[in-house]
């Protein structure tokens, strides 16, 4: 075991892509961290106080194993970006709102077609400038649907699937959304007045910030078998979908923080930032929470599957065919804001944890129960969007991470530079050139928003997942290169 | 550098996924209102009312139980009257702070059409790391936002 050279006390290489940061970090830590990362990511990550956060989970009670830092790790708020940690409640352990977020349930969804990105290019402007034109986009921007009352309520209990009832989504959808897009314990009850106030007009926007809608055209072909299953081939058009629960998930989160930091003092929870606030897992306050989150994540599903709605619309529109015809079918929608129970091996048993992922994916490999029969034999599909400017990635989830990561994969590319940086170093008419000398189409809802998503404020996303590949924890599948962006 | 009157300022400070501000106060009346004003600087929203927009005057009470969460409390209630009641407040008076409880008047104007664009940036003022500090009768904190 050699110490890292940069000199990080306690940090110690361990593999080519693997660092532990010992106990001895930060007194109280419980476990170790454990950062998949390169040598490179590694240095980006030590520039701020990213490992420190990795440390400050390793103290909470009933951890598990190991506070664990994906690839794309960076400085967040409470738990680290690109953060895993799973806690048993058989050892006392809890649930931390600081350990989903904000987004709650923040996700991407994958779109795949029958169209060619090349035969079709004609009709790519067309296409960008018609989703524009619906689906709301950036800060302010509402959805086109109210969700009121009871409409709300059975939102937040049964997810996409009330918008299948709505007949704005199809059946088969929810086969291929994570938890079939709706999370059990989902108790609208628990859930304010003032988060539904805020969320009411919200179900089906993009939103601002990182949230995004891109036209992909698949590039490259790693795993034919996987990308067969998924329903990939090479020059595919694709759509791709990032956003989240909106101003109804910021609610819930900030509302449940209050009952949790009482609730961190209640049960003598020492705790190293009050972002972790947090309560047992057997603990009303814990239960109450997990029944909010659900709630939440199951309106950010609903929002997802509104906006394939309005996307199918749009191509229906300009192709002048129906969207079964153009094959516009969800490869699959991944969560990487979210707290879910799952069964993992730990010390040889089978266990019921509760696994928080703050910035990462879940990747559950092939014969997992919770897969659909389509991807039964070759794994869930691991969806990582990077840059505007660069590609997103589909990885297929491999036995490793399983056994290694709780079932968890990194999540993007991560951020390199911070919002105000880029804005002061970045000038907005030398992005859109770059852009268009790129030939990615680009429509933005604010001209601020767009710079501080330039590709240059975010790590290398071939970087990031080169660690999944190589630790074979997530595996190459399809690269997909963007043609038309559309941000918030 | 910091902006505002002498008795209380802001400035921005170095944060990689999300936002963050610097705060100093001579009083706890002041931190308040460099903590508002550091909020809508940061979403480059103006402190200013003009002649022909109705003020709002709302009496609040935030009962916490100590001055991180009061603060963290008094934020996320600002953010939320922006993006739900669309009223930028600007000003806090009357301030009367103890034991984690924030008695005051805060008083708000409408949000403006140019600013639409800009209220949502910013979905909470979090607790990472917060820790108001007491030097020489200077009260100082950071404050992150999530965006």
């Amino acid at each position: 075991m050699t110490k890292w050279e940069l000199g990080i006390p306690h940090l110690t290489k361990e593999d080519e892509n693997l660092y532990r940061l010992g106990r001895e970090y930060l007194p109280g830590m419980r476990v170790p961290g454990l950062l998949y990362v390169s040598e490179k990511l590694m240095k980006q990550a030590s520039k701020d106080n990213a490992l420190s956060q990795v440390a400050n989970v390793a103290t909470l009670p009933g951890i598990v194993n190991a506070s664990l830092a994906m690839p794309d790790i960076h400085w967040g708020y409470g738990f680290v970006i690109g953060g895993v940690a799973a806690f048993d409640p058989r050892r006392k352990g809890i649930v931390s709102p600081g350990g989903v977020g904000y987004d709650i349930n923040c996700g991407v969804r994958l779109l795949s077609t029958h169209l060619d990105a090349d035969e079709n290019k004609k009709y790519i402007e067309p296409l960008v400038d018609t989703i524009f034109n619906t689906v709301p986009v950036g800060v302010g921007k509402g959805g086109r649907i109210p969700f009121k009352g009871k409409k709300m309520e059975r939102l937040l209990r049964d997810g996409a699937e009330a918008i299948v009832d709505e007949g704005l989504s199809w059946p088969e959808d929810l086969t291929y959304l994570e938890e079939g897009g709706a999370m059990d314990g989902a108790d609208p009850s628990q859930v304010t007045q003032r988060a539904m106030e805020r969320g009411k007009m919200q179900c089906g926007s993009l939103g601002a910030g990182n949230h995004f809608l891109e036209l992909q055209r698949v590039d490259e072909i790693f795993d034919q078998e996987a990308a067969n299953a998924y329903g990939l081939s090479r020059g595919m058009l694709t759509v791709m979908i990032h956003t989240g629960s909106r101003g109804l998930g910021h609610q819930t989160c900030d509302d449940q923080l209050k009952v949790m930091r009482d609730a961190a003092r209640k049960y003598e929870i020492s705790l190293p930032d009050r972002q972790l606030a947090c309560a047992p897992l057997d603990s009303r306050e814990g239960r109450d929470y997990v029944s909010a989150m659900a709630c939440a994540a199951n309106f950010a599903w609903a929002n997802r599957s509104i906006l394939v709605h309005l996307v199918r619309n749009s191509f229906e529109k300009v192709l002048g065919q129906s969207a079964e015809a153009l094959g516009l079918h969800i490869v699959y929608d991944v969560a990487h804001n979210i707290a879910k129970w799952e069964v993992h091996e730990v010390d040889g048993k089978r266990t019921r944890l509760l696994v928080h992922r703050k910035g990462a994916t879940r990747a559950f490999p092939a014969g997992h129960k919770d897969l659909p029969d389509r991807y039964m034999n070759v794994g869930q599909p691991v969806l990582i969007p990077g840059d505007m400017g660069s590609a997103s990635w589909v990885l297929r989830a491999q036995p490793k991470a399983m056994e290694e990561t709780f079932g968890s994969a990194c999540h993007g590319a991560g951020r390199a530079m911070g919002r105000r940086e880029a804005k002061r170093k970045i000038d907005i008419s030398d992005l859109i050139k770059q852009m268009d000398r790129r030939g990615i189409i680009v429509r933005a809802g604010s001209k601020k928003g767009l710079v501080e998503e330039a590709p240059e404020a975010y790590k290398d996303v071939d970087a990031v997942v080169d660690v999944m590949h190589e630790t074979g924890i997530s595996t190459r599948v399809a690269r997909m290169k963007p043609l038309a962006v559309i941000k918030g | 550098m910091y902006v505002n009157a002498p008795d209380y300022s802001w400035k921005p400070v170095a944060h990689t996924a999300d936002l963050a501000i610097a705060i100093t106060a001579s009083d706890r009346t002041g931190l308040f209102n460099a903590a508002l004003e550091g909020l809508l600087g940061t979403i480059d929203l103006k402190t200013d009312s003009r002649d022909d927009e109705k003020i709002k005057e709302f009496r609040i009470n935030i009962d916490a139980k100590v001055i991180e969460e009061t603060l963290v409390d008094f934020l996320n209630d600002c953010i939320y009257m922006m993006e739900v009641g669309e009223q930028v407040p600007f000003r806090l008076e009357d301030v009367v702070y103890n034991d984690g409880v924030l008695q005051a008047i805060l008083k708000s104007r409408p949000v403006r059409e140019e600013e639409r664009t800009e209220i949502g940036h910013i979905k909470a003022a979090t607790y990472s790391s917060l820790e108001v500090k007491i030097n020489d009768g200077i009260y100082s904190a950071t404050i992150i936002f999530d965006t």
